[in-house]
């Protein structure tokens, strides 16, 4: 027993002390140079491995590449690039020597040997993954038409649906891959930058505007960003654990390169068109017109006593009339570097933009500073040391859900007589509630700082084993305000005395990751790579929050507060520990199968639950690599299937029972008291999602045209549902339980096209195409075991619902018909006939797709758009619900000759409460993006000593919306929570126009 | 030859490479092993008040505290963010308020067809439903806690203990007079477990009341000496308690009459200068006063008067604002028409003119007016008069004991909004004359009772004892025919005499929506 620890400590001593012990003391150097076939053009950031381990390199800028220590002997080479078909030769290494090898890559529609980031962090070929994987390459595409991190993945990749939430510089946009997995918890994916989990909160901010939020989603700077992955389920993401259902958005900030130091400039302006659609408000009086009293159509054609007839009709639109927009500006530029030699290479930028929005008060100021470092200290230790910072401050506007809102205002206001045009003392100018420019005194600010950083270690002691390890930070210093300033809106006390909102937060993402692979030769086909490793990641968050009232005039902070005080804090933690194992098996460099399970614990999970699993499987076949394959027309075949578990975690304190403090005044003293804040759950575990999905990659005609197909199943199981609790129980609204199942399925299609290429013209498309089929399976039972009822929410209260068989947030409504009885054009009170309540849609598109078209002509100008369609959903077109319904101010109700299905929408709303007709056809196809970039000639350009070339960039986004819905856009949201949708009194998107130039040196 | 070579290399080094391995995996597992993962896992949570916490009886100060900040918050609601009381919604319904809002939930109760699934009614019907459990659960955590009580601990224990009966009293009688008949009240398990419970009668929910006012009863007469804690909460059960009699009587008769008169025992068992409140700051807005919030600041409400137009159709209600005049009356002052959240007219109240404002729950006024009820349904109109009158020339207007001066002088306090219109501090109103028949004699009690009592939640069950008691019919009662709602779109007035119990209790596996008829009082 001795001998035998004694013999396992000298073992793993030696392995780590003494990296050579395995292999004779023999090696030599592979050089080379990899080029593009036909045109001889360096091909830079090729990956260079020796194939069965895990050795490699990257070509510079020259296209060049150095791999040292490779032992003596024959070895085979690879050179794989994205956009390339790899190749691969032998090389006999003779020992003490270099040896050359050169590459010449032909392109090709889909790549197998695509590098993948890992969930250990290393890097993975495409043709060994049995899930689909969507890449960006965010290099190629046009910044200029591209303003935030959610636009950088709009319309490509098939599964992946941004839902804006409108046009308000600097808010948030919800981000579903494959549907929505999760009722009650976030569905939004999780961000790893360079291997370091990030900040993704889509609503990161704590002072209401209205309904419209901030997401970090947004401090993305497109100019950094080398590439970005999607995982798209848990049959990819299952090694990232508790917290990847929802999908894994993989970023790859640029990296250096070995060579002559490279310069980057560029700097962008654009305009920000304000919405020119505004409906106008209508109002009709009737006996004399001294003070208003409604009249409706309806009124009268039913004989109402009051409206014996409509005497005066009058219309405004404050929107156009006392337009308080303007037209926004974008300006940005930014300069980056690159460099460094074999053993050092470095990337830096900075980045700083400037974005005014249409209201006057919306504005979005950052300055983005990055640098990456990869270091060689040794020939067996690459480590890269990565920091980004961002400062930014964001100014948002009242609207939506606000009373004190500009749209708001605009569209719900009455026309009244003689409404003057100029500023008047107390006029409100058509609108609801005050003029604009009182409106635009409300100050709702975002302060940030963030940094993100990370040490990636990436260590080989043997050729057959690596190590990899991965330190990251993400810090996010928040700082909410909010400032009424006093005596400037008179509507109440509160406002009129004015008040002042601080909140500080600080949001702490640590990452810590250890893992090794051992990758072995079993036979002269076989080859086995096994992964173990663990995973830390920590969030923890802390805030101060602080609110006054009677706020001194002239000052702008809590020092001028003098009353209503109210002061809050919060210290959320919560901490996962998972541990993992992978197993994968290569035969022949043509089948890849490989199973995995990780183990995770979280300070989360309830007290009587300790540790949640998620197995994983794949496997890959490269058909077209078998002899007997035809490859004439079909050069790459690959079919792929997987199948994962994956989790969504609980809030950090959902399992627990527990009180709240409260203050309360006794007989004018002020105690402390506690009331009841949660039951709790000891059994609350993570949701589970299990996905399996099928598929084929192929790339056909002469690499001219590449599918990529998938068809997928995923099931969440123990869905988190906040079960609402009996409204008599006395106790909290609603429970935090494990007991629902929610289904996505549907199928992904990528098609890539060459359709033209001659030399002076050539032609590419790219269409994706999804669909995704939601349906909530079963919302589980109570303790008694009854059957839970139907969830209802929804703007109003009760328009949308969880209820089985239906998709997640469906709409209900009470139907209604209608007839004009008497035919006089008027659907009065008597002609609408009121029903059941009944199933009218789902608020999530079951279908998008997108279809990315780009041109070259005469080898320097390119010319790309980009269509993308939502389908097969509804919109809850609340805006005009409530001109109508509430406010009475819409057309349909004093116009005669309004179309009947208006009138009757409006009607059957005022007489029976039911919103059915409002409840509308949502799909749209957007005009998304259009570029037009010119190559300027270098001729032209190394005159100025623009030795690397100069490009120029005229771009337009969100230029033209095909649909039938009748509200304001059907692409906008009011609030940014995860179900509830409707369109009120929202700003609808923008169009946007930027200019911008590249230098490159 | 070659792959030979490299085979039976590759073997020996595979094998050399799988004891490493091995080795490898065995030491961290031990590692593994060896650390406590668990400190990694464990974390702080400071802001919440785990359950553990409240086990003895240095925690009760607490449990009380919450359970008057409960009640604050389900009887008058609070504000920002937050939601309207029973006040609010009972004053909604019966047309002691009028809406100048724009939600649809709200305007649903002032017309009078509140659904079941009106998220408003919803979460003020839990905030009350909150406030009864908080009082049941603390009652029964102080009687557990009892025997480690020490001597000199024991009163002040008592004190707080019958006030939450007293709650839990004040609890079942306002679901009784605001909710339909059948309402459930279920109850929680130590260990979160929800059980759920059949509804309960109107009448049921009234015996229930008079049994927790006699609890309250029962431990303050333990105190001794007797304190004015005690006083006090035992003078609150007598006047919870007739309340609850006298909307009995309809049920049990005169009997009951006569038991209400007798709990009240005159002004020797509960002064008219007696006063409950539940108090209201601007320490947090949490413990502001809903109704100034809602009503004042906010404009979502306005006083009304005679909600319901007779020229239209509709019924009159109480002439709120027309009954003001300056220096004659002054229970209902209110601020002159300011526009309202909607943009319509909205007149302001000057019962609570501050977010500091207390409410009074009940009352000695309150007392003289249910003796005066029964004295005038027995048909003893000599002490029916003395019993009416009695408040009118003992009291100044609001009285608001002991916090008097924001109540009796609005106009002074500190961060108090100005009443423009002015008004005197009256030290007391003439007295009534007999009006001579005994339907004058009802308008005149109920009058009283609802200029009073005006925005404290009593003017419902006042409606429903017109109807039940009185004899009124419906249409005399509340308002019908065209619902006017200032400046925005209309309908009918619906038949509702009282709120719904939300569809969400549905959950609670015997309760169904059907069996709430809401225009049943």
């Amino acid at each position: 027993m001795l001998r035998l620890l004694r013999r396992l400590t000298v073992a793993m001593g030696a392995a780590a002390l003494v990296p050579t012990l395995t292999l004779a003391q023999q090696s030599g150097t592979i050089t080379g140079r990899v080029t593009e076939s036909g045109s001889g053009q360096p091909v830079a950031d090729a990956n260079v491995v020796i194939v069965g381990t895990t050795r490699g390199a990257r070509t510079d800028a020259e296209g060049r590449y150095r791999l040292t220590d490779v032992p003596a002997g024959p070895a085979q080479v690879r050179a794989l690039r994205i956009g390339y078909a790899s190749t691969a030769q032998t090389v006999n290494v003779a020992s003490g020597s270099t040896n050359n090898a050169d590459f010449a890559l032909s392109s090709a529609a889909i790549s197998l040997d695509r590098v993948i980031v890992t969930a250990q962090g290393g890097e993975q070929r495409r043709v060994e993954v049995g899930n689909t994987v969507s890449n960006i390459n965010v290099a190629e595409v046009q910044k200029a038409a591209v303003n935030s991190g959610a636009s950088l993945l709009q319309g490509r990749a098939a599964g992946v649906t941004v839902i804006q939430n409108g046009g308000t510089t600097g808010t948030s946009a919800r981000v579903r891959i494959r549907g929505a997995n999760s009722v009650n918890l976030s569905n939004e994916p999780l961000i790893i930058i360079d291997n370091v989990r990030v900040n993704n909160a889509f609503n990161s901010y704590s002072i209401g505007v209205g309904g419209q939020s901030i997401s970090r989603l947004n401090d993305l700077d497109p100019d950094e960003i080398e590439t970005i992955d999607i995982l798209k389920g848990p049959a990819a993401s299952a090694l990232y654990g508790t917290a990847a259902a929802n999908g894994v958005i993989l970023v790859t900030t640029k990296r250096g390169r070995a060579g002559t130091p490279t310069y980057t400039t560029y700097a962008e302006h654009g305009t920000i068109k304000p919405f020119d659609r505004f409906p106008a408000n209508y109002n009709s009086y009737a006996n004399g017109g001294a003070n208003p009293s409604f009249c409706f159509l309806a009124d009268v054609a039913t004989g109402v006593a009051r409206c014996p007839a409509i005497d005066s009709l009058f219309v405004y639109n404050p929107l156009v009339q006392n337009s308080p927009f303007r037209t926004g500006q974008n300006s940005r530029g930014g300069l980056q570097s690159s460099g460094g030699n074999e053993l050092a290479q470095y990337f830096v930028s900075g980045d700083v933009s400037d974005e005014t929005g249409v209201f006057l008060d919306n504005r979005l100021r950052s300055v983005n500073v990055r640098s990456n470092l990869n270091l060689v200290p040794f020939s067996k230790l690459r480590v890269q040391i990565n920091g980004g910072y961002l400062t930014s401050r964001a100014s948002l506007p009242q609207n939506d859900n606000n009373n004190l809102g500009i749209v708001s205002g605009g569209l719900l206001g009455k026309a009244r007589e003689n409404e003057p045009v100029e500023p008047a003392s107390g006029s409100r100018l058509g609108y609801f509630l005050r003029a604009p420019s009182k409106l635009y005194a409300v100050v709702s600010n975002q302060d940030v700082e963030r940094f993100t950083g990370g040490l990636n270690g990436d260590y080989t002691p043997l050729s057959w084993f690596q190590v990899l390890g991965t330190l990251g930070y993400d810090v996010l210093n928040r700082f909410d305000a909010g400032l009424l300033p006093p005596n400037i809106l008179d509507n109440n006390t509160s406002n009129r005395i004015g008040n002042r909102t601080a909140n500080r937060f600080e949001i702490f993402n640590y990452t810590a990751n250890l893992s090794g692979t051992a990758t072995f030769n079993l036979g002269q086909s076989l080859v086995s790579k096994t992964s173990a490793g663990t995973q830390f990641q920590r969030e923890n968050l802390t805030d101060n929050q602080a609110f006054g009232t009677t706020l001194v005039a002239g000052t702008g902070s809590l020092a001028g507060t003098s009353t209503g005080f109210a002061v809050g804090e919060d210290q959320l933690d919560n901490r996962t520990l998972g541990y993992f194992i992978q197993q994968q098996l290569e035969f022949a460099e043509r089948v890849y199968l490989t199973g995995a399970l990780r183990g995770d614990k979280n300070s989360a999970f309830g007290k009587d639950f300790r540790f949640a699993k998620y197995p994983s499987g794949s496997l890959s076949y490269v058909v077209s690599r078998e002899r007997w394959f035809p490859t004439r027309f079909i050069s790459t075949f690959k079919l792929r299937g997987a199948y994962g578990v994956s989790g969504l975690r609980p809030g950090p304190v959902d399992a627990l029972q527990y009180f709240n403090p409260t203050a309360v005044n006794v007989v004018g003293t002020e105690t402390s008291g506690i009331n009841v804040g949660n039951l709790g759950d000891p059994n609350l575990r993570p949701e589970k999602v299990r996905e399996g999905e099928f598929g084929f990659e192929s790339s056909m005609l002469n690499d001219r045209l590449g599918l990529d197909f998938t068809v997928f199943d995923k099931q969440s199981r123990d869905a988190l549902i906040s079960r609402t609790l009996p409204s008599a129980a006395g106790t909290a609204a609603a429970q935090l339980t494990n007991i629902g199942r929610v289904s996505n399925k549907g199928i992904e299609l990528q098609a890539t096209v060459g359709l033209v290429r001659m030399e002076r013209f050539g032609w590419d498309a790219t269409l994706n195409y999804a669909t995704v089929h939601n349906k909530l399976i079963d919302l589980g039972k109570d303790l008694l075991g009854n059957k839970i009822q139907p969830i209802i929410f929804g703007l109003g209260g009760a328009t949308q619902r969880h209820t089985e068989g239906r998709p997640l947030g469906a709409y209900y409504q009470p139907t209604y018909t209608y007839a004009d009885k008497n035919g006089d054009g008027i659907i009065d009170y008597t002609e609408v006939t009121v029903g059941d309540t009944a199933y009218l849609g789902n608020p999530l598109p079951s279908r998008t797709w997108s279809l990315n078209s780009s041109m070259t002509l005469f080898q320097h100008l390119h010319l790309n758009t980009l269509l993308d369609a939502q389908q097969g959903f509804k919109q809850f077109n609340s805006t005009q619900e409530f001109r109508c319904g509430t406010i009475g101010n819409c057309p349909e109700l004093y116009v005669k000759g309004s179309p009947l299905w208006e009138q009757a929408r409006a009607i059957a709303n005022i007489q029976f409460g039911t919103a059915a007709g409002y409840i509308e056809d949502a799909s749209y196809v957007k005009l998304r993006e259009v570029s037009l970039t010119w190559d300027v000639p270098s001729q032209f350009a190394s005159r100025f000593g623009m030795t690397r070339g100069v490009t120029v960039t005229l771009a337009g986004r969100n230029l033209h919306t095909w649909t039938k819905y009748t509200g304001l856009d059907p692409e906008i949201n009011f609030t940014t929570a995860s179900f509830t949708q409707a369109e009120f009194l929202s700003q609808p998107p923008v169009k946007r126009y930027i200019g911008r130039i590249n230098i490159n040196f | 030859m070659r792959r030979f070579r490299k085979g039976t290399y590759m073997r020996r080094a595979s094998s050399y490479r799988f004891r490493l391995l091995a080795a490898l995996a065995v030491a961290s597992a031990a590692t593994a092993t060896a650390c406590n993962t668990d400190r990694l896992l464990t974390v702080q949570r400071p802001d919440i008040v785990p359950i553990g916490a409240v086990t003895d009886k240095s925690a009760l100060p607490t449990v009380y505290g919450g359970v008057l900040a409960d009640f604050q918050i389900g009887f008058n609601g609070s504000t920002p963010g937050g939601n309207e009381g029973v006040v609010n919604y009972s004053g909604i319904l019966g047309d002691e308020f009028y809406i100048t809002d724009t939600f649809d939930t709200r305007i649903q109760i002032d017309a009078r067809y509140t659904r079941a699934d009106n998220a408003n009614n919803d979460a003020v019907f839990r905030n009350l439903a909150r406030s009864r459990q908080s009082a049941e659960q603390a009652a029964a955590k102080f009687a557990q806690l009892a025997p480690t009580f020490l001597a000199g601990e024991v009163n002040g224990f008592a004190a707080q203990r019958a006030e939450i009966f007293n709650v839990a009293g004040l609890d079942y009688l306002l679901f009784a007079e605001i909710y339909c008949s059948g309402v459930p009240f279920d109850s929680v398990t130590s260990q979160g477990a929800v059980i759920g419970k059949p509804g309960l009668s109107t009448v049921q929910m009234l015996r229930t009341a008079i049994n927790r006012f006699d609890s309250a009863t029962a431990v303050a007469n333990s105190i001794s000496p007797v304190s004015g804690a005690a006083t006090a909460q035992l003078r609150l059960a007598r006047v919870g308690k007739a309340r609850a009699y006298l909307d009995l009587a309809d049920t049990y008769g005169d009997a009951f009459l006569d038991s209400a008169i007798a709990t009240i025992g005159g002004t020797a068992g509960v002064p008219t200068t007696f006063s409950y409140l539940v108090s209201h700051s601007n320490n947090t807005t949490r413990e502001n006063n809903g109704v100034w919030a809602f009503v004042n600041n906010q404009v979502r409400w306005g006083q009304a008067n005679q909600e319901g137009n007779a020229a239209a159709g509709g019924n009159v209600g109480l002439a709120y604002r027309s009954q003001f005049v300056n220096g004659a009356d002054v229970r209902t002052a209110f601020l002159p028409s300011t526009p309202g959240f909607n943009g319509a007219g909205n007149f302001r109240t000057q019962k609570y003119p501050a977010r500091e404002t207390p409410i009074v729950v009940a009352s000695g006024t309150e007392a003289r007016l249910i003796e005066a009820e029964a004295y005038l349904r027995k048909n003893d109109i000599a002490n029916w008069l003395l019993k009416i009158n009695d408040p009118r020339h003992v009291l100044a207007l609001n009285q608001c004991a002991p916090i008097a001066s924001a109540c009796l002088n609005p106009s002074t306090a500190g961060g108090v909004e100005t009443n423009t219109t002015a008004h005197t501090t009256a030290t007391g109103l003439a007295d009534l004359t007999d009006p001579g028949t005994q339907a004058a004699r009802e308008n005149l009690t109920f009058a009283e009772r609802g200029f009073w009592m005006y925005a404290t939640a009593h003017r419902l069950g006042d409606m429903r004892r017109l109807i039940r008691q009185i004899g009124r019919p419906f249409a005399a009662v509340y308002a019908t025919g065209p619902y006017i709602l200032a400046g925005q779109p209309g309908g009918v007035y619906g038949p509702a005499v009282n709120l719904p119990v939300p569809i969400f209790e549905e959950s609670n596996g015997i309760f169904k929506t059907a069996s709430c008829n809401t225009a049943t009082p």
